[in-house]
């Protein structure tokens, strides 16, 4: 052995030595190494960075390529490199997925003994059972063991061409309800059941059932799509049944997830946290997963399942919704729960009280209207028991827009959001010194980031500073105006308000060109920030001549310009609105007002806080199927 | 035309019963049905079947009422197009016989012919591999139960409304009385013959992608799962046991 190591090279000495390269394995994950009769350690150090082949089960060849740009740029083999370099520079490595030999060991399908025997052959030749049957007994249609019968797959399933049939089976068969075995039992109850029947009637007489019996489907009720495996997956991790579920499309930073959060947090409140589930539906992007009140549970359905469809999805949607029977069901922004609405609403409202939340018109990027409201709320609307806003604008508008009749329009509720608490320690502006302008928000056309860099390029008196991310062109533009003027500051992305350095600004700018009522305008009127923002949407509904300054013309910067001049030349004024502010927020942004009109309202029935004495009655519509009535035993 | 199989089957069964000791009433509910089955059923009052017509239009009504007029121990379904396995009532009764809980009886295999050939194996519910989440999706056992006539009483089938998306009485009733406990079971060794015809009523269900009823199944099942004991090897050791193994 010795003499041998002496006369390798010392690359595969080095390789050797690591212990990371195993010979066995490697054989059994690569059988054709053997067939061919070719040297593994060879065969790995000339193919296995091309075809990204694992050494062993230690080391996963294409994941150290994938991590390392290092390892990617050099061209040596990734084994090779680590063992020179990426050892060193602590390079992380991780175990290699299972070859095909080690899935049919974690099978239990392969049995070493029945296979020697079986095939005295193999025995007499000393040839290890399982290496045996991965270079040529797989190929040659020999079976593994008692349960899985090779010639009767291969002969049932004649699509099964070229490729291991255990492994075909293990991979994908198993899943498709296909048999690894002739069922002989069942074959021999029908056979025993229709022998004693069959002279009774023609369909069953006049030709032989079981002519080709191979070929006939055997069948159970189990189901085995992608999406049942989901929907068992999670139904395995719930433990208790809830009350609410409310489903997102993610939980990210953005206002919609707030005003979510809110829900969810009213929800847990009132029932406990053990009674909401926050199903998160079409991104598995859980970035503001700190909203949820501790003890929520949240599902992803793409982290359950990662390659689920939309349309398997919305089939998940009903399923959820029909198995758990929650009281209640919010939809925040989740395009697959409003087309399960959309799809199966009529029976959904039998199941639970079905709610929503709309907040403001959207546009695409070619400028169609193509918000929710616009793409689901006339189909939805007959089966919602009723649809939160954060605005009553939008309510009118839409009421207008679509002719919403009387018995409909009382379903649709306007539900002011609760403004936060927040510690203020405002630091005075000091004589001459320039207004301090704070703008946040998401950097895309619907914020029109070009005004603001209009409004801050056309004056000189104030201090810009600017919060957000979003368009990697207006982040460079916004970035070049602040290398170029002095007193234009962007600062780039921040998490979320609270962490924002409002004590240090005295303006809140808002230049959105459409938006329902935005929770960072809640968010700056509770830290004490005058508000200059345009009147679009249900802004008005909050800013007015008495709480802040609503800029009319919304997209014209002078007029931003004018009114940031005014604040400037009048501290005692700004003031005066701050506290108008401070009084309505405290009159209708509050939480006890939140919960009350999520509880009572909609009137007919009831909100979504409301829950019935009788967890699982019947929700049951009234004859015009649009207004669900609780059933309390 | 097709119930007289059928009921040929049905006669064929009773006789390999009565042969076994066992005393069958055959109760017909001819709900809305044509002239013709009414014809056919007739043929066959040598058997004194006791023949009730109905007007539900609806089959979990006439199961519903089947049940409150049988007088038997145990009651057996058998629709009109579908055949018995001729040893099916005897196997059947003798399972039943062997348990003292609420089970009800399916038969292992259905043999599926006229415009489906294919064959449908039943779950047993207390196999280990049996899958609860499952039964919201499929169907896991046709409409051909047998059981104690007290358990259908206690247990009505929920009726079908097509048009507010609910289809498939049976099913909503086998996920309804397994939440109440109720097991379902397979008779080992037994099989029924499924008649698939080009329209049924099951293909209408299908169409309008019905569902079955709101029912507790699954909540119930998450409940049982809640109150289960935990695995021995997770339990916490009893103090006298555990002084013993100390």
């Amino acid at each position: 052995m010795i003499r041998l190591l002496k006369s390798m090279s010392f690359t595969r000495r080095r390789i050797f030595a690591s212990g990371l390269f195993d010979v066995d394995w490697y054989k059994l994950a690569h059988p054709y190494v053997v067939r061919d009769k070719i040297d593994p350690l060879t065969h790995f150090l000339k193919h296995g960075r091309r075809l990204r082949l694992a050494p062993s089960r230690l080391f996963d060849a294409g994941r150290y390529l994938d991590d390392s740009a290092l390892a990617s740029r050099s061209r040596l083999n990734p084994l090779v490199h680590y063992l020179a370099y990426g050892k060193k520079l602590n390079i992380p490595i991780h175990q290699a997925p299972a070859s095909g030999a080690d899935r049919i060991l974690e099978s239990g399908l392969f049995d070493s003994n029945w296979y020697l025997r079986e095939n005295p052959d193999v025995l007499a030749n000393g040839y290890p059972p399982l290496l045996h049957y991965m270079v040529h007994g797989a190929l040659e249609g020999r079976s593994p063991g008692p349960d899985f019968d090779a010639k009767w797959y291969l002969h049932r399933y004649p699509d099964i061409v070229g490729i291991n049939p255990l492994l075909h089976y293990i991979d994908f068969g198993q899943e498709e309800g296909r048999t690894a075995v002739r069922p002989e039992r069942v074959f021999s109850i029908a056979r025993e059941t229709i022998a004693g029947i069959e002279d009774l009637d023609p369909d069953l007489y006049a030709t032989d059932y079981f002519d080709d019996i191979d070929h006939i489907d055997v069948v159970d009720g189990r189901p085995r799509t992608r999406m049942a495996r989901a929907f068992e997956k999670l139904i395995a991790t719930i433990d208790t049944p809830p009350k609410a579920i409310v489903f997102l499309p993610w939980l990210v930073h953005g206002g919609a997830d707030l005003v979510a959060a809110h829900a969810i947090r009213a929800m847990s409140d009132k029932h406990g946290s053990e009674s909401v589930v926050a199903v998160i539906c079409d991104h598995d992007r859980l970035e503001a997963i700190h909203l949820l009140p501790k003890g929520v549970k949240h599902l992803s359905l793409l982290q359950i399942e990662p390659n689920l469809s939309h349309v398997e999805r919305i089939e998940l949607i009903d399923l959820i919704i029909r198995g758990l029977r929650p009281s209640t069901v919010l939809n925040v922004n989740s395009r697959s729960c409003w087309d399960a609405i959309k799809r199966y609403g009529n029976r959904l409202q039998n199941f639970t009280r079905l709610y929503a939340m709309l907040f403001c018109p959207d546009f695409s990027v070619s400028g169609r209207r193509s918000g929710y409201a616009d793409l689901y709320l006339r189909q939805c609307l007959p089966f919602l028991a009723g649809v939160y806003f954060d605005n009553s604008s939008y309510i009118d508008q839409l009421t207008q827009q679509f002719s919403v009749p009387a018995e409909l329009q009382s379903k649709l509720v306007t539900l002011y959001q609760p403004a936060p608490n927040v510690a203020r320690n405002n630091t005075s502006r000091h004589g001459n010194s320039r207004l301090r302008v704070m703008w946040a928000g998401r950097l895309m056309p619907q914020k029109n980031v070009d005004l603001l860099m209009r409004i801050a390029e056309q004056t000189q008196q104030f201090e810009f500073h600017i919060w957000g991310r979003g368009s990697h062109a207006l982040e460079l533009q916004l970035s070049d105006l602040s290398r170029r003027i002095p007193y234009i500051h962007f600062h780039g992305p921040f998490e979320r308000f609270e962490a924002l350095p409002t004590s240090n600004y005295d303006v809140l700018l808002y230049t959105s060109l459409w938006d329902g009522l935005p929770n960072v305008l809640l968010e700056a009127a509770a830290a004490g920030l005058t508000i200059v923002a345009s009147n679009v949407g249900g802004i008005s509904e909050l800013i007015d001549g008495s709480t802040g300054w609503l800029v009319n013309i919304s997209d014209e910067a002078s007029h931003y310009i004018d009114a940031l001049s005014e604040i400037a030349m009048h501290p005692a004024e700004a003031q005066r609105r701050i506290d108008a502010m401070d009084e309505r927020l405290a009159a209708r942004h509050n939480w006890e007002r939140y919960q009350r009109v999520l509880t009572q309202e909609p009137t007919v029935s009831k909100g979504f806080l409301y829950v019935s004495t009788n967890d699982y009655g019947d929700f049951k519509c009234s004859p015009g199927g649009n207004a669900c009535q609780i059933v309390d035993s | 035309m097709l119930a007289k199989s059928s009921i040929a089957s049905l006669v064929r069964s009773i006789a390999h019963a009565e042969q076994s000791g066992f005393a069958v009433e055959v109760l017909v509910i001819l709900d809305r049905s044509e002239t013709v089955t009414r014809q056919v059923i007739s043929d066959h009052s040598s058997y004194q079947f006791r023949i009730v017509e109905t007007d539900f239009g609806d089959p979990a009504r006439a199961r519903n009422y089947a049940i409150s007029q049988a007088k038997g121990k145990y009651v057996a379904f058998l629709d009109a197009d579908d055949l018995w396995g001729v040893n099916w009532l005897t196997q059947a009764t003798l399972a039943a016989q062997s348990r003292h809980d609420a089970v009800i009886w399916h038969p292992e295999v259905c043999v599926y012919f006229g415009s489906a050939h294919h064959i449908f194996v039943h779950l047993d519910m207390e196999e280990p591999d049996f899958c609860p989440s499952g039964l919201m999706i499929e169907n896991y056992w046709t409409a051909l139960s047998f059981g104690a006539r007290e358990v259908y009483l206690q247990n009505s089938y929920p009726e079908t409304d097509l048009k507010a998306g609910f289809g498939y009485e049976d099913w909503a009733w086998n996920m309804l009385t397994i939440s109440r406990g109720v097991k379902h079971k397979i008779v080992s060794g037994t099989g029924h013959a499924i008649r698939r015809r080009e329209q049924s009523v099951s293909r209408d269900t299908l169409s309008v992608q019905a569902v079955p009823r709101p029912n507790p199944y699954l909540v119930a099942y998450l409940q049982s799962k809640q109150n289960r004991p935990p695995p021995i090897s997770e339990a916490p050791l009893d103090m006298e046991l555990a002084d013993d193994l100390s």
